[in-house]
């Protein structure tokens, strides 16, 4: 009995710990299945198929000059276009670089194209029109930029988008991106849609790694992204091209830089879409008019002075300007008392023109509508009579006149006497302006240097009446 | 002799006195001494690096081995931090949820890392204006890279690591990761397409909760109640997980570099992958 009674003091001792112990410790957690993990060893970085460069037809000439600029500031190095710049060597292109926008005028006047990437400063009227004139003139426009190409400060497409504006082109302060199906990364795209044209011929995929989107309401959106692929500044989709095309079909805005530095211009048809691009700035039909002298000359070129042109030491020294202005357009010239065969031709004259001068002015005086009687010449007379000019001071002027025929271009320097031919010369060599007023045909050029006495004493007649010399 | 002169009836009162009253009463005052289940906290407060993820990594092995801990939860006011230190505190998080349930509760910011470590857990709790998301990864590129006299090395890549284009495709292998473990440990609860998921945005607690991100909103008692009816404890006491280990407290270093004004840049002071998030307000350009 006493045992009994220990048996249940001890159960009532300790039965309160072991069922409060069991109230709160006896509902184990139990998870039904451990807790999933990724597949981290399943895991793999995409690699993008690379393919073989474009081979690439040689070309039969090797005659077109593509000025890339480095003047603006632009955010990248030249061996970056290496895959460009072997293509464009391959269609036996010549690559200049412009330094400076003070050599960007000279360096359009013989360029058959004119290369633009990720410049960093905007550029000024002066250089959009000399842009303009280039494009007018047939000359291939091709600016690429990258939104991984910004500046510390400032906006980084006002350099790329001032140039474009006239074209009708503009770069989107944005980067495409497709979280879906990308290249390796989320800004890197794959581009599947392509507008007709050379430019796009046989693509069928190109990777781009971080484009601009380009605007464009008149000319043609060349390369489009799909649905998925969103603009970074909206977030939406639909209809955002990486690359468009001017209405004229001569300027190319490519929103990316990437896709041609190497490893990645193996990647898809990314090489094919160079060698079109290469094509395309060498493919051009660059025409030239008096506004782009002295590089109005596709050939070989003689100088030719008539007879009443006495060589002084000065007109040599430039000539010498002149040659070695011609001589950076790859342009040879040589003085000669005769035309070469299959040469353009330079000819020094008078404003008394001498009669080996005749040949060469009588078809200009037929463009101008002036008969040869009207070539009266008075040597004393202080002024000539320019059609649709008036008249002009013949001391501390020049008269350059420009013809192109099937068989050459000609183009005829004249001025009142050696000195001032001499400096005619110079400044056809340092590309007339500002010192001349540029017609299609015909320039007229001051001579006066402000810091000079010579020809300071020049004065238009007062009377217009008095006869002077008439030329075109 | 005695009890034999007492009354029967008082013999019996006092037997049951001594035999049940008694022992009963000491057994409920010894029960008392039966020591409560630990809803312990476990605080992420800061970046993830090597310092935070070693103490964090001991914290959660104490909470794991201790029966006493019976459910956590883990406190996250945090931006992420580095990618490896993120996945060793993640497979530690999981081990511990095997045995414990793990909730989190989202104070000021679960960004990137610490969202990765959010999403493996069993609930998440956060509140209105905490910040969640930043699901993504971020590391700078190595150099190209190039020859010099003075140093020689076996390989191309030797003194570099990897090439660049390498280390940007190595980010989305880790992305991957981060993404699957987001999916798996979210479940059904998520309702976002991963298209938003993956564009390493921040949202408020009020769109997380709506996207699925988080569970419910709340405070940090509410996180606690959940962590016991979860743990299935009727009666607990809540802990600091760091003080019962007896850890110090530690805080990382900053992971990028400040400018001259004193802003912080989103340029890595160490090359590395980071699933990080760097506030706006604190980013300058380099």
């Amino acid at each position: 009995m006493r045992l009994l009674r220990f048996w249940i003091a001890l159960a009532l001792l300790v039965l309160p710990s072991i069922a409060r112990a069991g109230w709160l410790y006896g509902n184990r957690y139990t998870r039904l299945a451990p807790p999933a993990l990724p597949e981290y060893a399943g895991m793999t970085a995409s690699l993008p198929l690379l393919a073989t460069p474009q081979a690439l037809k040689p070309a039969e000439v090797a005659s077109k000059v593509v000025v890339v600029d480095v003047a603006h500031k632009n955010l990248f190095g030249v061996s970056e276009l290496e895959a460009l710049t072997r293509a464009l060597t391959d269609l036996g292109a010549r690559l200049q670089t412009v330094q400076n926008a003070q050599s960007l005028g000279p360096a359009l006047k013989h360029a058959d194209a004119y290369v633009v990437v990720a410049p960093m400063t905007a550029f000024t009227p002066d250089e959009m029109w000399q842009a303009q004139h280039f494009v007018n003139q047939g000359g291939r426009v091709l600016v690429l930029t990258d939104p991984t190409r910004v500046p510390v400060t400032g906006d980084g497409l006002s350099g790329p988008n001032s140039l474009l504006a006239p074209f009708d082109l503009a770069f989107s302060d944005d980067y495409l991106y497709n979280l879906v199906e990308n290249e390796g990364n989320y800004r890197n795209v794959w581009l599947k849609k392509f507008a007709d044209s050379p430019l796009t011929a046989g693509l069928s995929t190109v990777a781009f790694y971080a484009a601009h989107s380009v605007n464009t309401s008149t000319g043609t959106p060349l390369i489009l992204a799909d649905e998925r692929t969103l603009s970074s500044r909206t977030d939406a989709g639909g209809n955002l091209a990486a690359a468009a095309l001017s209405a004229d079909e001569r300027v190319l805005a490519v929103g990316d830089l990437t896709f041609i530095t190497a490893p990645y211009y193996q990647v898809a048809d990314n090489s094919r879409l160079i060698a079109h691009i290469a094509e395309f700035l060498v493919g051009g039909e660059r025409s030239h008019d008096l506004a782009d002298a002295p590089f109005i000359f596709t050939r070989p070129v003689t100088i030719l002075p008539t007879q009443n042109i006495t060589l002084t030491a000065d007109l040599v020294k430039s000539l010498g300007q002149l040659q070695l202005a011609l001589g950076t357009a790859n342009i040879t010239c040589t003085l000669s008392s005769q035309p070469a065969q299959d040469s353009d031709l330079i000819v020094l004259g008078s404003y008394a023109p001498s009669r080996d001068l005749l040949p060469y002015l009588s078809p200009l005086l037929a463009d101008f509508n002036i008969s040869l009687e009207s070539r009266t010449v008075e040597r004393k007379s202080a002024s000539i009579s320019v059609p649709g000019v008036g008249n002009v001071a013949k001391e501390g002027t020049g008269l350059i006149l420009f013809s192109r025929t099937e068989e050459r271009s000609t183009l005829i320097l004249l001025a009142n006497d050696p000195d001032w031919l001499s400096d005619l010369v110079s400044v056809l060599a340092s590309g007339l302006q500002p010192e001349c007023a540029v017609q299609k045909q015909a320039a007229i050029c001051n001579l006066v240097k402000p810091d000079s006495n010579r020809g300071s004493e020049v004065k238009l007649p007062p009377d217009q009446s008095q006869p002077g010399t008439s030329l075109p | 002799m005695a009890d034999e002169k007492r009354p029967p009836r008082r013999r019996r009162v006092g037997a049951i006195f001594w035999w049940l009253v008694l022992p009963l009463v000491v057994g409920l005052l010894l029960s008392t001494l039966v020591p409560r289940p630990i809803v312990g906290l476990i605080y992420l407060d800061g970046p993830i690096g090597s310092l935070t993820a070693r103490s964090l990594i001991a914290q959660i092995t104490y909470a794991r081995e201790h029966q006493e801990i019976r459910a956590v939860v883990l406190v996250v006011n945090s931006p992420g931090g580095t990618a490896v230190d993120t996945e060793s505190l993640y497979m530690e998080l999981a081990r511990l949820r095997q045995a414990k349930p793990v909730i989190t509760l989202v104070e000021g910011m679960s960004a990137s890392g610490a969202y990765y470590l959010t999403s493996g857990t069993d609930y998440v709790i956060a509140k209105p204006t905490s910040e969640v998301g930043s699901i993504g990864v971020l590391s700078s590129l190595p150099p190209q890279p190039t020859v010099s006299e003075d140093l020689v090395t076996t390989g191309p890549y030797k003194a570099w690591g990897a090439p660049p284009d390498a280390v940007m495709r190595q980010l989305e292998t880790i992305k991957q990761g981060f993404f699957q473990a987001v999916k798996q440990g979210r479940g059904a609860a998520l309702r976002v397409e991963s298209e938003v998921l993956l564009r390493g945005e921040i949202w408020l607690g009020t769109d997380a909760l709506r996207m699925g991100l988080v569970d419910e909103l709340g405070s940090q008692t509410r996180a606690v109640e959940k962590a016991a009816q979860l743990g299935r404890i009727p009666q607990y006491r809540v802990a600091d997980v760091r003080e019962l280990a007896g850890l110090p407290f530690v805080t990382e270093a900053l992971f990028f570099i400040a400018s001259p004004d004193g802003k912080t840049t989103p340029y890595p002071r160490e090359a590395g992958l980071y699933l990080l998030y760097v506030p706006p307000s604190e980013r300058g350009l380099p």
